[in-house]
């Protein structure tokens, strides 16, 4: 399991939402995004929140300050349209990019670019909403947009046109830290077999172990909890331990 | 003087290699220029993405002969990363069959899912390998590094692999050494401290 930190970036501000809307600032990017390299994070999510609404993105500059300090994998998202645009995010330092809004609305993007720069460097990341029991619909435009796609669809369909790497986000229980949505990543990881990442209502550390034990989930992103010190990397780390989830070992 | 150099061959993040190299005091150079690989004390061989792609891109630059040149002729010092580690090897399967630099004898193949239910392709994560070959690399001896890949290193000769990791069942070669040439299956410059250690390793060997 990994323990990903999810920065969502405004401008050059780390925001946090609820249910990615009413975006509040918390601070300057990298201050959190060296802290929690220092503890011992497994890896860093940038996502810019707004690039995809106004078709900018203001990251560059920060992940290339990250790249200076931060030494495990970053991955960047929002705003990413294009082979270009990944090239970009790939030569200021990072090591994956994520897509949404232009994945929904040319999926041969998801070819393109893993025949370009290999699976494992690219991210689908998808913003799910229930509308029935069992039922899930992706959404864009940060929870904004519906596009009458079902995510266990999108997933399977992501991973026939070569995506590395699943980032979930659960609209409905983003930033509320009342826990995953559990039935989602259940649903899923059933029939996924690429790797998947939990986004979204992570509050307290047993949400980790209820997590792993009704999915086959691979990776979990945190914001809130972290960003609001509602609970430390050292307490999800000592929740895996007890509940035997097998987690990076720290020197 | 020691002379570092990272190929370019418009392959992977290469400035996060170059930071790393920074971050242990230490300057290197992205170049494709052929001189300047020839005269390099230190040459790492970084790449992500496709075997194939890989090789053609290395081709295109006349980089081929090159590194074989600078490994198996001149013998200094070569650390391939990665895709970079898989390419040192005859040849890999990945999407149909390639001739690699053939500078140590073995195959890239796929990652075998089919034993368990939980291996993913790719494999994503952190892993604590073990050295089970040479001396001088038991300071990484259960240290985690962190992994991304769909393709393995089968090397010919098994003294040749140095170091695993466990993935469920599996065991991934994580290092492999041919005389003065090392390759590594993990990103050593996204390992954070231990991975900066590794490369501060490479640096400093004759």
């Amino acid at each position: 399991m990994r323990i990903i930190s999810r920065l969502d970036i405004k401008n050059s501000n780390l925001i946090k939402g609820i249910n990615l809307e009413g975006l509040r600032i918390v601070g300057e990017p990298n201050k959190y995004a060296t802290k929690y390299y220092k503890e011992g994070i497994d890896e860093i999510i940038f996502m810019d929140a707004v690039a995809s609404l106004y078709g900018r993105n203001n990251l560059y500059e920060i992940i290339s300050e990250a790249s200076k300090n931060i030494f495990i994998p970053i991955t960047v998202g929002g705003g990413i349209r294009s082979i270009d645009d990944a090239l970009k995010a790939f030569k200021f330092g990072a090591d994956k990019v994520a897509v949404n809004t232009a994945a929904v609305e040319n999926k041969n993007l998801i070819n393109l670019l893993s025949e370009k720069f290999g699976s494992q460097s690219i991210v689908v990341s998808i913003e799910a909403k229930k509308i029935k029991n069992n039922t899930w619909e992706v959404f864009t435009n940060n929870g904004r947009q519906e596009t009458g796609l079902n995510v266990v669809d999108w997933v399977a369909d992501c991973e026939n046109r070569g995506a590395g790497e699943i980032l979930l986000t659960s609209v409905d229980m983003e930033g509320t830290g009342k826990g995953f949505d559990y039935d989602l990543y259940s649903t899923v990881t059933k029939s996924t077999s690429i790797p998947l990442i939990a986004s979204g209502g992570f509050g307290k550390p047993s949400d980790l172990s209820k997590l792993n034990n009704c999915s086959k989930i691979d990776a979990i992103a945190i914001a809130y909890a972290f960003h609001y010190n509602k609970c430390s990397l050292l307490d999800v780390r000592n929740e895996a331990l007890k509940s035997k989830i097998k987690i990076r070992q720290l020197d | 003087m020691k002379k570092i150099v990272i190929v370019d061959y418009d392959c992977g993040n290469l400035l996060s290699l170059k930071r790393g190299i920074e971050k242990i005091g230490l300057t290197s150079e992205i170049s494709r220029d052929q001189n300047k690989i020839l005269n390099s004390t230190h040459l790492i061989l970084p790449g992500v993405g496709a075997f194939g792609n890989a090789m053609d891109l290395l081709k295109k630059f006349d980089l081929e002969n090159i590194i074989k040149k600078y490994a198996l002729e001149m013998k200094k010092p070569l650390l391939g990363i990665c895709l970079g580690m898989q390419l040192l090897l005859s040849k890999s399967f990945e999407f149909g069959e390639h001739e690699g630099l053939g500078i140590i004898n073995g195959k890239v193949i796929k990652i075998n899912h089919s034993t368990n239910s939980k291996i993913k392709v790719p494999n994503i994560g952190w892993s604590e390998i073990k050295i089970e070959k040479e001396k001088s690399f038991e300071t990484f001896n259960n240290k985690s590094f962190y992994f991304v890949h769909s393709f393995i290193s089968v090397t010919e000769n098994k003294n040749e692999t140095i170091a695993h990791c466990n993935y469920y069942d599996l065991k991934i070669p994580s290092i492999i050494k041919k005389n003065n040439v090392i390759g590594c299956q993990f990103h050593p410059e996204k390992s954070s401290k231990n991975g900066l250690r590794f490369l501060e390793y490479f640096c400093n060997s004759n």
